[in-house]
Formats: C-alpha cells, structure tokens, sequence
C-alpha cells in the first residue's frame, strides 16, 4: 500500500509524467518513455522509478498487465491542485509556517466572525466620529 | 605548563556559551521590550526586530573580542603584560599562547558542534522542503505579468518564495474582488517581494534557534506582523486612506474565511491587530543610538577578567 509523503513535492519530470497521464488516461513505462522521449533523452529506467515514485507518493494507482504496471492517475488536475492549496494554506500559519510565504489575509487561521463583526464597528464608529469633527 | 583547551577550542567554547546565554537572556527580556517595541513605526520595528534577532549573536562577537582585546594590546606593547603576575588561573592570551587542548575540552566540543549542527541541519532541511512545496505549486499554476495565477476557487492571495519572490493569486480571489481591490492586494504582496520579508523572516529563524521555543514563536510572529504592517502601510497610498485599507483587509477575509473552528472572541490570525494599528496607531519618529556603540570598548578588561575567571571554574 503507498503511503502519501506530506507535504506533497513534485519534480519537473514527475510533473511532465504526472502530466501526460492526465493526458492519455493511463500507460505503462514503455508507452510513457516514448512520448517523454520524443524532446530530449530519457533512459527507460529514469521513467520507471519516476512512476515508482509518484505510486509512493500516492499520485497514481497501478496494476499489473501482461508483466508490466500500468499506471493511472489516482486525482485528476484539479483535484491535486485542491490538496497542494489547503496544503500550502496551513504551511502559512499552523505549527510550522514557512517564512517564505505571506498572505494578504491568513485564511487557514481558526476565524470567528464575530471579530469580524467587532472591527467593523469600529471602522464604522471611527467614519463617524471623524464626520461629526 | 597548564593542560588546557587551546585557542580553537576555548573560542568555539566561549562562542557557544555566550550565543546561548545571551539568547536566553533575549528570553528572558523580550516579554518586556515587546511592549516598548509595539510603539515603534512598523518599517523601523521589522528592522528593530531582525536587530534583536541578532543580537545573542553580536553580542557574543563582541564580548568575544574584548574578552581577547587587552591580548591584542599586549603584542604591540601598548599595555604591560599581565599574564605573569598572576598565575592562579589560566589566561587568555595570544601573546604566550594558549595550551593543548585536554580530551574532556574536545569531547565538550564535539558534543556542542553535534548537537548545534543537528539544529542546523533540521531547519535547513525544512526551509528546502517549503522552496519545494512552493515549487510544486507554482507549477499548476499560470504565469502572468505580475502574479501567478493558480486554478482554485478559494480566496488567495500570498507571496511565495526566498530569494525571488512572486505573487500568487487564486482565480477565486481574481473573479470576488473588485479590481480596485485586486490592485491593493497585487501592491501589498509586491511589497513583500521589494522588501526581501521572506529573507527576513527566514533569517530571523536561523539567528533565534537558540532562544527558547515559546519566545522564538513570539519574536517571528511579531517579525511577520511588522512585515505585514509596513506592506499595508506601502498600500496605503493606492487604497485610498487606512479606513479603505482596513476595509479591504476585512473584505477578503470574510471572502475567504472558513467555516469558524476557533472558541468565541478567539481569531488566529493578525487581522485584527493589523485593522487596529491601521486605524489608530501614529507613531513617533524613529531614534538611533549608533552613537553609543564605541563606549562599549570600557568594558574590555572586565570582560577579560571575566571570561578568565569563567574559564579556571569551569576547567581547573
């Protein structure tokens, strides 16, 4: 059973499998080495631990066919795209925040609107006591 | 002849107590300074606080050199040489040299070099992780004139990144917000890119690693609450007055707030405090006391004596 490294990184040549994946639906080494291949050189093994890796990292799910794995994407674009900003939100505040990174507003913070409602008052009572000066 | 540490290992011995004592002692202070601190313009504050960040550090550099500044005297015969009038305890000197180190002194060493190293190693590797993190998601993301546009519903709005910055934009955040606000939000995060925040924060991390966790957390959250203070403040021409900024900072949060899991009255974030000092705060011009630095050249030999004295306690 692959167990899902957090938080989720992808490489360049992870992100171009990951990619073509989405594209054709499903494939094994040999059919994704020959589409990666047709740019620049990959060895065949380079592709096989790629997918490897990306199985571990809970991104695709394989099965066995005719002596080979055939690898399909587990979530689609979009939904990847979901985890890695709910990931990246709580990388923001939370246990440990990453200095480099700076949000207009701290959305993954627990919120009560009431503070909300708080400072809008007080915006509201500052407008006005400046209009009655 | 004394069978003591030799220079290397009395420095890096001196050096490692002394960031450690001082950064306790920045411990132990900081409660205190923080109000002082709150009153100070954000812009000079984000400074005042990497200063502090830094200081076990300065500190240490300097006591490290008065400690060894009557020696430096001593070579070109600008004071007498005192090391043979009293031989009660061992001496810090580069005139006659420094002993051999004892096996206890390198053991010592070892242990604080192992330990401090793992320390390093362990925020290293997570400051390399983020740069990864931040990687892989600009990569579902699009590129832009000036920001990165990434496919998602929810309301974001952040700069990513160490060395070079960018801003990051949700197409959430791109379809809710007016265009008047978009711009006071693109402005607030290229602030943050123009005033390196990022470098900052993850600079402040590596000098604090020796204070205490609880005050660590405190001096960074302070750190980034000035940064955010000051790129507000950079907005503030663009939004139209500190009332429309403040408005903007709420507008987006109640956007892209979640459902509330914190307890009544509670907000995680720095909103708030944001909001306040935004509305009431004027501060007072900033003063500097560069000045008073050379006067610190006094305390030479009893930083001398000290350290000496230290030193026959702890290696008899």
């Amino acid at each position: 059973m692959p167990t899902p490294l957090s938080p989720l990184t992808l490489g360049d040549l992870e992100m171009e499998v990951l990619e073509h994946l989405w594209h054709i639906g499903a494939g094994d080494v040999r059919t994704v080495h020959l589409a990666l291949s047709e740019g620049r050189k990959h060895h065949p093994n380079t592709i096989q631990s790629t997918l490897d890796r990306l199985f571990r990292k809970g991104l695709l799910k394989r099965k066995k066919l005719c002596r080979a794995f055939v690898y399909t994407p587990q979530f689609n674009r979009e939904e990847l795209t979901a985890r890695l900003v709910e990931e990246t939100l709580h990388r923001i505040k939370g246990a440990a925040p990453l200095p480099m990174l700076a949000a207009f507003v701290d959305l993954a913070a627990a919120q009560d609107p009431s503070v909300l409602d708080e400072l809008q008052q007080f915006l509201e009572d500052r407008r006005s006591a400046r209009r009655s000066v | 002849m004394h069978h003591g540490p030799g220079l290397v290992v009395v420095t890096s011995l001196l050096a490692a107590g002394l960031v450690a004592a001082y950064s306790h002692g920045l411990g132990l202070a900081y409660p205190q300074l923080r109000s002082h601190l709150t009153r100070v313009a954000p812009e000079s504050r984000a400074r005042l606080l990497c200063f502090v960040a830094g200081l076990p550090w300065m500190l240490a550099l300097e006591t490290l050199l008065l400690t060894f500044l009557p020696s430096f005297i001593t070579i070109p015969n600008l004071i007498e040489d005192h090391c043979l009038p009293h031989s009660h305890h061992p001496h810090l000197c580069l005139r006659h040299g420094l002993w051999a180190p004892s096996w206890q002194a390198w053991t010592l060493l070892a242990a604080l070099g192992l330990a401090g190293g793992a320390l390093c190693l362990r925020w290293l590797h997570r400051i390399l992780a983020g740069q990864r993190q931040i990687r892989t998601l600009l990569r579902f993301g699009k590129t832009t004139e000036n920001f990165h546009l990434l496919p998602s519903p929810r309301i974001l709005a952040f700069s990513a990144g160490l060395l070079r910055p960018c801003t990051v934009m949700s197409s959430g955040a791109l379809s809710s917000l007016e265009e008047r606000d978009l711009k006071v939000v693109l402005i607030h995060e290229a602030a943050h890119a123009q005033r390196r925040d990022a470098l900052r924060l993850v600079l402040g991390e590596a000098l604090l690693m020796a204070v205490p966790d609880r005050l660590r957390r405190m001096l960074i959250e302070d750190l980034a609450l000035a940064c955010e203070e000051s790129c507000d403040r950079a907005a503030l021409p663009h939004a139209g007055g500190p009332e429309r900024m403040a408005e903007i900072l709420m507008r987006v949060q109640r956007l892209g707030m979640v459902s509330p899991k914190g307890l009544p009255g509670v907000t995680g974030s720095q909103l708030s405090l944001r909001v306040r000092a935004l509305l009431e705060e004027s501060y007072p011009p900033s003063r500097t006391w560069i000045w008073a630095t050379p006067l610190l050249l006094l305390l030479a030999t009893p930083v001398h004596h000290s350290a000496e004295t230290l030193l026959h306690i702890l290696i008899p």
